[in-house]
């Protein structure tokens, strides 16, 4: 009760600063909370639904052999092996989608189909992809589940088909589109390989079809195999594949393989970029916060000096009117923060309901409660610490001074000092009374600087991603190109490919002026026994080099960071690099970027990769990458070579099915992060701005007693934030050129990207600063409306 | 016969107070003249300050009508009223009330930015001037905090002279001030008003009031006297001062 009138009475008389705060906390417990169960609950959750989907801690992809009972006993059979499933599937190597709107999409890239029943353990999703269906409808003969994937690549709704090829370039079934289920292997659209659950009469159907086809088969029956290792044994993953490499033939008979993690890593990538952009901007608004309420308790101090002196007077103790305040802010605190909880839920709700069809998963909206808690209870200690020490000077406070004259301000003389003249002065006595209370700008440049330098960050992101995500494909490729084409064995039947290559790349001269080209395919290899992506280029001068060089002799490889790190090799070491059943010494010639496989891949020039084998089919394969000098036309170059050559050919560009994803969700949370930016530094100004008018006022009561308007005070009151938010910007574009590529570089490291440099146009740099501050100016001018309320009667003493 | 420059018609200016009504201002009928100190006196809480903001516009009345030169002030807009206290009106306070981030030479040339009849070297001309003439040259280029409680009202009548106003309105000007600065302090007004200056001042100190060559005398929100005297001598101070003392004696002051 003691403290109970004080503390309502002090959040009456500042309510501003009350609400302010409440805003602030409450803003930043909905983002982190967010942040927190979006990156947590997704970890988990995609973890478990992969345990659920029967997967293992690594699954091999093997092609049909005829021992693969007595191959996977021998595997089962190992000490170091905990259990093994196996899942029959069949793969093809392209599809159709026949979307909605009559639009058709020739996918390049696998499809995984596997039979599917009621009791299987993949979530159906209801058909508005607003959660999971409790009861699935069985699948009839004919009907595909897909992944949401497919709504946002391929615009395929329910009702919609896809359509796939058993014999090359003849399509011989169709699905009807059911439902969507929750895919976590393969469910996101940033992902090439898609899975697609049909009857198992379909199954059956199509392994009769695929065996009657014989060698002419475009469609590959495989099985999954998900490997368990044993939880007694202490194995890393490289530790198990070399095992299985030495004790087995699993690796002989493996098209590719994935580790949990892995799946884990490609799933989520576009959770743990924008989480990891998120968490460095709930950090950004925590200081933000933190300085707002510095600057709040600094001006309540001022402004209610006189009241403390007087409480002292009266018997209260200086810990008494700090335990005020202390109260005061964390009804504040708890105020934003209480609310948030549940707010926060909802938000990840709808998040999730919008990124379904892009990640593939429905997270859980459930919030972490351990982590929250932690992550509030340090966000109260923080504020309520710094609460605690800028109230220390309650302490100070006498009652003899407070009622002799509180705590004026008292200018001295400046040497840093503005003049003021006739032209122009609601400006230069705005610069006046910025320089003479430059304290009171403190917080506010702080926090402009602060916001800058995030959304600056952001801004060079967004660049660096480009309308087109081209600074993404640019991680994700192994060389820069524009086009790719894949022409048709030499040997094989049908039109030459030489010929067609040589008309192709006519069209390719006058269309759009080819640079160069080169030779570049993707394998599997295995590093010290550790199976990783193998880049093959026949011009390894257009790897991505980060450090050393690049691999220019048979020898020589070039690897990721992330391969270096995990191998613990470096530049001028050797490695064993393994292709099929032969192995070879090669030497590490530099650490270049290809975030494919999440950055487990690793680059040999053509004469390398082609050492293992001489023959045919190792020369075979390969996709001849065009760069050209006129890019403007690919897309329609694309289209004209597809329509002329059809099956003849494979043309791609520089491009990935989960680009689009990318920007667009990109460009949604940069739209995100820009209102909570505008709401902050609404909150600062609001703040910061009503302190500095009410020490201001008997000031701005002078000015009207000597005749000047309500309308140019304001003037000279926003001015002043113009100026701290200009001056303030500057050093925020300067922080964030020299510190956004490290800090970013941080960030999508987890992703794979090793590099990152923004190279953003003049606009793109000065563009944040523009933007706050004009907010700062506009904010400003609007909370300088008290203005208009200060009479020169202020100035009346009866 | 003197001009009339100011006249108020039945003002009255009340305050809501505990539910009640408390009329500061009772229908005041008065004429303040040109060329005239008037010194407005009264006991305390008679309404002098409430009268001389009511007059300047500084405050708005609850009623009645105040008349500038033939202009009614009571209801002007903002900005017209702006133009007023920048080019027709003077103030001087109790306090200095001095802008406290501009020096005194910027405090007094702030004003002079805002006619636009001067240029800005005429300004700063003017205030060179104006603060040599009330002896704060030297401290031209000090800030408010470091100069005394006089030399600072001195600046502020300086400031309030800048643009030459028909009326200086001064609200105890000396009423923080010691005795030495008193004198000062009064001694400009006077000179000022010997000068042609129209001033019109509020004050319960009797030494200013002899400075007066109008009294009026202010009890329970009414003017319920006044007195005319020739300009002030300062030879003649003992014999005014008695003469006011008589006069206010008469009031029941």
């Amino acid at each position: 009760m003691k403290y109970y009138t004080l503390v309502r009475a002090n959040i009456k008389s500042q309510k501003g600063s009350f609400i302010g705060i409440l805003t602030l906390v409450f803003i930043i417990t909905i983002s982190l909370l967010a942040v927190l169960s979006i990156w947590m609950n997704a970890n988990a959750y995609e973890s478990e639904q992969i345990d659920r989907a029967g997967y293992g801690d690594i699954t091999y992809w093997i092609d049909a052999v005829d021992d693969r009972d007595s191959l996977l006993e021998a595997v089962e059979a190992l000490d170091e092996i905990e259990s093994v499933q196996v899942q029959d599937i069949i793969i093809f190597g392209e599809y159709e989608v026949y979307g909605g709107g009559g639009e058709t999409s020739s996918v390049s890239g696998s499809l995984h189909m596997q039979a599917w029943t009621k009791e299987e353990s993949y979530h159906i999703y209801r058909d508005n992809l607003t959660g999971i269906c409790e009861d699935p409808e069985e699948l009839k003969e004919g009907e595909v589940y897909v992944s949401p994937a497919f709504s946002s690549l391929y615009n395929a709704g329910i009702g919609d088909m896809i359509g796939v090829s058993i014999t090359e370039g003849k399509e011989t079934q169709r699905y009807r589109i059911k439902g969507y289920f929750e895919d976590p292997i393969a469910g996101s659209a940033l992902m090439g390989m898609k899975q697609a659950l049909i009857t198992e009469n379909d199954m059956q159907k199509l392994e009769e079809m695929i065996y009657g086809a014989g060698e002419n088969t475009s469609a590959n029956i495989a099985s999954a195999v998900h490997i368990v290792k044993n939880p007694d044994k202490d194995l890393t993953l490289n530790d198990l594949q070399k095992v299985l490499g030495e004790k087995t033939d699993l690796l002989r008979t493996t098209e590719f393989s994935y580790s949990k993690s892995t799946i884990i890593g490609f799933m989520l990538i576009l959770q743990n970029i924008f989480s990891g952009f998120l968490l460095v901007f709930v950090l950004v608004l925590m200081v933000v916060a933190v300085i707002v309420v510095g600057h709040s308790i600094t001006s309540s101090i001022e402004q209610d000096y006189v009241d403390m002196g007087i409480l002292k007077a009266l018997g209260y103790t200086g810990r008494d009117l700090r335990n005020v305040q202390l109260l005061q802010y964390l009804m504040a605190v708890l105020g934003g923060m209480v609310p948030g909880i549940p707010v926060s839920m909802l938000v990840v709700k709808g998040i999730d309901r919008l990124t379904v069809p892009v990640v593939g998963l429905m997270v859980p909206a459930d919030i972490p409660m351990g982590a929250s808690l932690l992550s509030l209870g340090v966000i109260i200690a923080v504020i309520m610490g710094f609460v605690f020490a800028k109230t220390a000077k309650i302490g100070k406070i006498t009652p003899i001074r407070a009622i002799r004259g509180g705590a004026e301000d008292i200018y001295f003389k400046s040497r840093i000092t503005a003049p003021v003249r006739k032209r122009g002065l609601g400006f230069w006595l705005a610069c006046r009374q910025l320089v003479s209370g430059k304290k009171q700008y403190l917080s506010a440049s702080l926090v402009t600087a602060l916001l800058v330098f995030f959304l600056s960050l952001t801004g060079r992101l967004d660049a660096w991603l480009g309308p087109d995500g081209k600074g993404l494909m640019a991680s994700f490729s192994a060389s820069d190109h524009d086009i790719s084409v894949l022409y048709g064995d030499e040997n094989a039947d049908g039109p030459n490919a030489s010929d067609i290559r040589k008309e192709v790349e006519e069209v390719l001269e006058a269309r759009a002026h080819i640079v160069d080209s080169y030779q570049f395919k993707m394998e599997r290899g295995f590093l010290n026994q550790t199976e990783y992506l193998m880049n093959v280029i026949s011009e390894p001068e257009y790897f991505n080099i980060l450090e050393g060089r690049t691999c220019l002799y048979r020898n020589e490889l070039v690897m990721t960071k992330l391969v270096a790190d995990e191998l613990g090799v470096d530049i001028g070491d050797s490695v064993t690099v393994g292709v099929g059943d032969r192995e070879q010494e090669f030497i590490i010639s530099g650490i270049y970027q290809c975030a494919n496989d999440i950055g487990a891949n690793f680059g040999v020039t053509k004469e390398g990769f082609e050492s293992f084998n001489g023959g045919d089919e190792s020369k075979a394969g390969y996709h001849i990458l065009y760069r050209f000098q006129d890019t403007s036309a690919v897309e329609e170059i694309m289209e004209a070579l597809k329509d002329a050559y059809g099956e003849q050919i494979t043309v791609d560009n520089n491009s990935w099915s989960g680009t689009d994803a990318i920007v667009l969700t990109a460009s949604a949370l940069m739209a995100v992060m820009l209102v909570i930016t505008v709401v902050f530094i609404l909150v600062t100004v609001s703040m910061t701005g009503s302190k500095i008018l009410y020490k201001e006022q008997h000031d701005l009561g002078i000015y009207k007693s000597l005749g000047f308007l309500s309308g140019r005070l304001r003037i000279a009151f926003a001015i002043r934030f113009g100026i701290v938010a200009f001056l303030s910007s500057a050093v925020g574009i300067v922080l964030s050129m020299y510190l956004t590529d490290p800090l970013a570089n941080r960030i999508l490291k987890i992703c794979g990207i090793s590099h990152f440099t923004s190279h953003p146009a003049l606009l793109t740099m000065l563009a944040p600063g523009i933007v706050v501050c004009v907010l700062f100016f506009a904010f400003a001018y609007l909370a300088s409306g008290k203005v208009r309320k200060v009479e020169p009667g202020i100035l009346i003493v009866e | 016969m003197k001009s009339v420059i100011m006249k108020a018609t039945n003002l009255c200016k009340s305050f809501v107070n505990n539910g009640g009504q408390n009329h500061v201002l009772n229908m005041v009928n008065l004429e303040i003249y040109e060329r005239d100190f008037t010194v407005v006196m009264g006991s305390s809480g008679a309404g002098k300050s409430t009268l001389l903001y009511a007059l300047s516009g500084m405050d708005s009345p609850t009623g009645g009508e105040v008349e500038y030169r033939g202009k009614k002030i009571s209801r002007l807009k903002e900005k017209e009223m702006a133009f007023l206290r920048s080019r027709e009106f003077g103030f001087v306070f109790q306090q200095a009330h001095l802008v406290s981030n501009l020096t005194l030479f910027e405090n007094a040339a702030v004003t002079g930015y805002l006619d636009k009849r001067r240029s800005e070297r005429e300004v700063r001309e003017r205030a060179q001037e104006l603060l040599g003439r009330m002896n704060v040259g030297e401290a031209a280029g000090r800030l408010p905090s470091q100069v005394s409680g006089g030399e600072a009202q001195r600046a502020a009548i300086a400031r309030a002279m800048m643009n030459e106003p028909g009326m200086i309105f001064a609200d105890e000007p000396t009423g923080a001030l010691n005795k030495r600065n008193t004198q000062e302090i009064l001694n400009l007004l006077t000179s000022l008003n010997e000068g042609g200056q129209n001033i019109l001042m509020v004050t319960h100190d009797l030494k200013a009031a002899i400075r007066a060559t109008r009294l009026l005398y202010l009890e329970d929100g009414k003017v319920i006297g006044e007195m005319s005297m020739p300009p002030f001598c300062s030879d003649d101070a003992k014999n005014r001062e008695r003469q006011v003392d008589a006069w206010l004696t008469s009031m029941e002051w």
